[in-house]
């Protein structure tokens, strides 16, 4: 395990990439879930010209359950490196070996999927599961806000149907490689319930941490906990009960109110001494005894 | 008999969007609200029994000069039928008037105008647009001089604040959120005294306590609803002599040093708090949940956020890490049967 000390430079972090056609959102999604970038801000985002990868740790975690909210003195670092890219990016162009990630996350816009970015997905696919069968395949059918709750669902069948069908062409084998398909929207809270997926595919303490939500609902009678990274609001592991959105949505939501509350009565004469109370001192065991 | 607000001003001038804001307003003053674009025939009914006048203008109106002949006609006939009227002019659509630093001026304009053909009638002008936080402060401001012991539920707020070690308590208006009134700022800036950390053994206490007051407050254990008197010798909070409450010498008011007020808090906080809210109940609202209260114990401070009386919300902000927002939750259910009383005492209808 990382010590206390640990360069964050000298961690291994998972990397992931997003690919997908211009325009489809890409640039959007990682300054929306990492930078707190409103919503609405995103229309001013220029279009990538060249690959930029963002790096991004999870700090402070805290439960949230029938909106009882801890913070947890506690640092679990997730480190992350996300590879945004141009849309005309291909696997030649990006020149490394998708066998690095440990993710791939593909990007469709849903008011226009077309042959094109459908081939162009696949082919990534299957050059990806082919250097590394254990990649996660992740799908996002993004803008979902764009279409009614009835075009929406055809077309999100339609596409896992075409990409099924196109993988089946490649080789029949392939049919079988698992590709997680979930609709995304910036406009509501769809995309950090789908993120937290994602990452919940990358954390190898998850059975541990989902086994200690539900002891922690069984013994506080909480019809459901989720816990969540501050910041990001992701969440990292939840109890075993089904994730219902409404709920997710209530709890990210306040989460999000939290935070925002947070500067609002900071008193700069008495907030400094209350922060020495907060954050505890390390213990004295945490420095590298080399 | 109750008054009424009128909501007056040219068609097009946005009365219909304050109109929604003014009608929730109007279910915690106890009072009618009454809506008019133009002066009719039956001017002693619509100007009789009216306790405030909002006119709303226009900033850039393409015909000012009328604008202000009905607002004259309607001020004449006001002064008439109900000469105690408080009159608030809303420059509207403030976000049209592009250049940052041309809207002081276009208002100090407007402000001269207004109040040259208002004539002897005291008028209060804010500049306003639904897009920022200026409509809201100019509707607490109203809603608080609406409230004629407002200055008195300030003080009581003030004593609710020191019994519970508060920095501050706001109390909001229950649907709108706006700000009714606020405790006065505390002054003496005793240096923040490093805290011990709370030891996880000692059993929680109910009794709030302020290591930092001067007055014991084993004396005032909680909020108590006999006739409270701020000791004013020990008082550890401004004395208001002319500014009545904390909330109003926020803005606005040269005479009012912000260096006073050691903790220096965010000058947004109520419209920002009030916005937070209410967007939280509506996510509640989705899920059928209802909400009721809000206790928070952050980084920074902790609050506790509750039904005070039938009409209104109170939020303690407290910033000493030893006070349990069970104590605070106590002080408030305390408190409830004084701010009911003071409540009636303002808010049902003069006779
Ligand atoms: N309606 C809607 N629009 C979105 C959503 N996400 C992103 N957009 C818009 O889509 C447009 C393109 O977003 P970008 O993030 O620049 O897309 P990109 O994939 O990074 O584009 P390239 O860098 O050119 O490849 C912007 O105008 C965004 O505002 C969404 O969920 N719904
Ligand atoms: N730019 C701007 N437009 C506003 C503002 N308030 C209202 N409006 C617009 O003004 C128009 C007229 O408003 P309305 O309330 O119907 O006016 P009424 O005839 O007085 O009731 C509407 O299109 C509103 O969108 C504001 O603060 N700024
Ligand atoms: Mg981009």
């Amino acid at each position: 395990g990382a010590s206390s000390s640990a360069d964050s430079a000298n961690l291994t972090r998972s990397k992931i990439l997003l690919v997908g056609q211009r325009s489809t959102g890409k640039t959007s999604i990682l300054q929306f879930l990492f930078n707190n970038l409103d919503s609405k801000q995103t229309f001013y985002l220029e279009t990538t010209t060249r690959v930029t990868t963002h790096t991004f740790e999870y700090a402070a975690l805290s439960p949230i359950s029938r909106f009882i909210l801890t913070l947890l003195p506690i640092s679990t670092i997730i480190p992350l490196e996300l590879w945004d890219c141009p849309g005309v990016t291909t696997i030649d162009t990006l020149n490394v070996p998708l066998a690095q990630f440990s993710t791939i996350v593909f990007v469709f816009d849903i008011q226009h999927v077309t042959q094109i970015p459908i081939v162009r997905f696949v082919d990534f696919a299957a050059a990806a599961y082919q250097d590394n069968p254990s990649v996660n395949l992740e799908v996002f059918v993004h803008k979902a806000d764009t279409l009614s709750e009835e075009y929406r669902i055809d077309s999100f069948r339609h596409i896992q149907q075409r990409v099924t069908d196109e993988l089946a062409e490649i080789a029949l084998e392939y049919e079988q490689i698992p590709i997680n398909f979930q609709l995304t929207s910036i406009h509501d809270n769809s995309l950090h319930e789908a993120f937290s997926r994602v990452i919940h595919r990358l954390i190898d303490s998850l059975p541990y941490l989902e086994d200690l939500m539900n002891v922690f609902c069984a013994n506080s009678q909480s019809s459901k906990a989720f816990l969540f990274d501050i910041k990001s609001r992701l969440y990292v592991a939840t109890d075993a009960s089904p994730v219902d959105t409404p709920t997710h949505n209530l709890c990210s939501d306040y989460l999000h109110m939290l935070s925002s509350f947070g500067p609002l009565y900071r008193s700069i004469t008495a907030s400094p001494p209350r922060h020495r109370v907060v954050i505890p001192s390390p213990p004295s065991s945490s420095f590298p005894s080399s | 008999m109750k008054k009424k607000v009128l909501l007056m001003g040219a068609s097009g001038s946005g009365k219909t969007f304050l109109g929604d804001l003014i009608l929730n307003l109007w279910d915690c003053g106890g009072q009618d609200a009454f809506m008019d674009s133009y002066l009719s025939t039956q001017q002693n009914t619509i100007f009789s029994h009216v306790g405030v006048l909002i006119y709303v203008f226009e900033v850039d109106s393409r015909n000012m000069t009328k604008d202000l002949e009905y607002y004259f006609n309607c001020l004449s006939a006001l002064r008439k039928y109900s000469p105690e009227a408080n009159v608030f002019l809303l420059v509207h659509k403030m976000d049209l008037v592009k250049d940052p630093r041309i809207p002081a001026q276009v208002l100090d304009k407007k402000r001269g105008e207004l109040m040259e053909v208002s004539g002897d009638t005291p008028i209060t002008v804010f500049g306003t647009s639904i897009y920022d936080e200026t409509l809201y402060k100019a509707w607490s401001r109203i809603v608080h001089t609406l409230i004629p012991n407002a200055s008195v539920l300030s003080k009581h707020l003030t004593t609710l604040a020191d019994a519970c070690g508060a920095t501050e308590v706001v109390l909001f208006e229950r649907t709108t959120f706006l700000v009714i009134a606020t405790s006065s700022p505390p002054t003496i800036s005793t240096p923040p005294q490093p805290i011990a950390p709370p030891t996880p053994s000692a059993a929680p206490t109910l009794q709030p306590t302020h290591p930092t007051s001067s007055r014991s407050s084993l004396r005032n254990p909680g909020f108590s609803s006999p006739p409270m008197s701020i000791d004013e010798g020990s008082s550890r909070r401004q004395q208001q002599s002319n500014h009545s409450n904390g909330y109003l010498s926020d803005y606005d008011d040269p005479t009012i040093d912000d260096e006073l007020d050691p903790h220096q808090l965010e000058p947004t906080r109520y419209e920002r708090t009030s916005e937070l809210i209410k967007a939280f109940k509506h996510s509640c609202s989705r899920v059928r949940e209802e909400f009721h209260a809000l206790e928070m114990e952050l980084a920074d401070f902790t609050a506790v956020l509750d039904e005070l009386t039938k009409s209104t919300y109170v939020l303690i902000v407290v910033h000493n890490p030893t006070i349990e927002t069970a104590a605070l939750r106590m002080n408030i259910r305390l408190a409830r049967k004084k701010f009911e009383e003071l409540q009636g005492d303002s808010l049902v209808s003069q006779s």
